[in-house]
């Protein structure tokens, strides 16, 4: 997506506006600033994204939204403070802060960054002249701050992987599964709504769930001998319906010399790995999920400080992954040896680096679950009845 | 009777760029130049670009609200920011070059 030129980053369309609810409010009402024909003079005082403060702003008509807004994770980026914190000690915090301000606070998200403008790691800019989206644009807004991931997993463009089936069979955009009380951290509960305060985006109940859609589909009683083979709680579902996606290593946060800010990834791979699930709980009972490489390094902040992530084993860096790029037949739906005895889509000690193998005690599998005793390959779930169930090892 | 005279040249242009299926704005815009332009008995040409935006042009206004009940907030924003050649001219580059860091999410 290209950035958007200086001057178009703040054209309005009137003609888009007028259909917009919004065009009742004076612009000086949420941008401050004075109505003068002076450009200085009007610009005087501006407030370039008034949903900075969502509750002062938007939460005067939108109050069942912004004040949950405001303690959603696309508002305040928790979730790096809280690996980053899990790793670190009290005293290296203000540092480490300096160096999120600089390197990671662009995908803070606005209000206005989802639904007037591109957000700020893309450069904003207006995206239909000032109307608000009710829904935000997948390409202009959701994955200019979730690409090299989420994008590129969903629209296959990793060379040799198909797009999500979601978006091959049904065109399916963020939002129809992804929504609005999600993207702004409300959670609903059996007594009513609360606002999420989310830690880190696998704290809470799943949202979304495939069971959302696939009820009928899930665990004992679907049908399919896979699934009721192996339940609702030992594998979550990209275990088997997922494929490759990308893992990062490495990332440098640096300068230009011009002293401009910016970060850098040493290393990135493309792979399948399945893991323990060390966030295991009620919403997430999974025993094995797939884990994907998270770019830290103990050397993460060196550029603020030295060693300011002394406890850097606390967590693993090989993580909980729910990859964009679902597929109804996989490596893994193929047979049953596909993932039983089948090392290589395993996260095994082997492929962990020495220096990660301490963080990662807790996810490591030793070694692939062996095949069911008394397991047949005539025995396929396409072509008699289904295996016998694996006991569980433990792995 | 001479700011008459161009309050009604400036009503006629903008009534004529309507009919001729102008967006609002525009011919709100060629309105209000030629009211600044036309010269006037007084010297308060400037007067319809008045910070005050109640004095921006008030009769002109019933005609921009038409068909539904449009407000036209702050004329002197939406006058510029509906000016994608303004915009252009006056376009600085951004104070902060672009820094190479690569993706997320």
């Amino acid at each position: 997506m290209p950035p958007l030129e200086a001057w178009e980053k703040v054209l309005i369309d009137w003609e888009a506006l007028q259909e917009d609810m919004h065009r009742y409010l004076p612009c000086t009402t949420c941008h401050a600033g004075i109505d003068d024909a002076d450009m200085e003079t009007a610009h005087s005082g501006l407030i370039a994204d008034p949903s900075a403060d969502a509750v002062a702003s938007c939460g005067r008509c939108h109050p069942n939204i912004a004040p949950f807004q405001s303690a959603s994770l696309h508002n305040s980026l928790a979730g790096y403070d809280t690996v980053l914190y899990a790793r670190s000690v009290p005293e290296n915090h203000p540092a480490i802060e300096e160096g999120e301000s600089y390197h990671c606070n662009s995908c803070h998200t606005t209000c206005g960054d989802c639904h007037v403008s591109q957000p700020d790691s893309v450069g904003g800019g207006l995206v239909e002249g000032h109307a608000f989206v009710r829904t935000p644009s997948m390409s202009r807004q959701c994955t200019a701050c979730h690409g090299s991931r989420v994008k590129n997993e969903y629209t296959g463009a990793h060379e040799g992987i198909p797009a999500d089936v979601h978006l091959r069979s049904a065109r399916m955009i963020c939002t129809d599964c992804h929504t609005g009380d999600e993207m702004h951290g409300v959670v609903q509960t059996t007594n009513g709504i609360q606002a999420g305060a989310a830690a880190h985006r696998y704290d809470g109940p799943q949202s979304p769930t495939c069971e959302s859609c696939h009820a009928d589909q899930v665990g004992v009683g679907s049908g399919n001998p896979y699934h009721e083979e192996h339940g609702t709680e030992l594998l979550s579902c990209q275990v088997c319906h997922s494929v490759a996606y990308i893992n990062c290593s490495t990332c440098h946060l640096e300068r230009t010399a011009e002293d401009v800010p910016y970060f850098r990834l040493e290393d990135e791979e493309m792979g399948f790995y399945i893991g323990r699930n060390v966030l295991r709980n009620a919403e997430r009972p999974y025993r094995y999920v797939p884990v994907r490489h998270v770019p830290t390094w103990p050397g993460l902040f060196d550029l603020y400080g030295e060693n300011l992530l002394p406890n850097f084993d606390n967590l693993p860096t090989w993580t909980y992954a729910t990859p964009h790029n679902i597929q109804r037949n996989t490596p893994q739906t193929a047979s049953c040896e596909s993932c039983h005895t089948n090392n290589a889509i395993f996260l095994t000690p082997d492929r962990v680096l020495p220096e990660e193998q301490a963080a990662n005690a807790g996810v490591i599998v030793p070694a692939a679950p062996p095949l069911p005793e008394g397991y047949a390959p005539a025995a396929t779930p396409q072509g008699g009845p289904a295996p016998t169930p694996t006991p569980d090892t433990g792995l | 009777m001479k700011r008459s005279l161009v309050c009604l040249l400036g009503l006629a242009l903008f009534a004529a760029l309507l009919a001729a299926g102008c967006s609002p704005v525009p011919a709100a815009r060629a309105a209000l130049q030629a009211t600044e332009t036309a010269p006037s008995g007084g010297g308060e040409a400037r007067a319809t670009l008045s910070p005050d935006g109640a004095t921006v042009a008030p009769e002109a206004q019933p005609t921009l609200l038409a068909p539904t009940p449009t407000l036209i907030p702050d004329f002197n924003c939406i006058n510029c920011h509906t000016n994608a050649d303004l915009l252009m001219a006056l376009a600085v580059e951004e104070a902060t070059p672009e820094a190479p860091s690569e993706g997320s999410g």
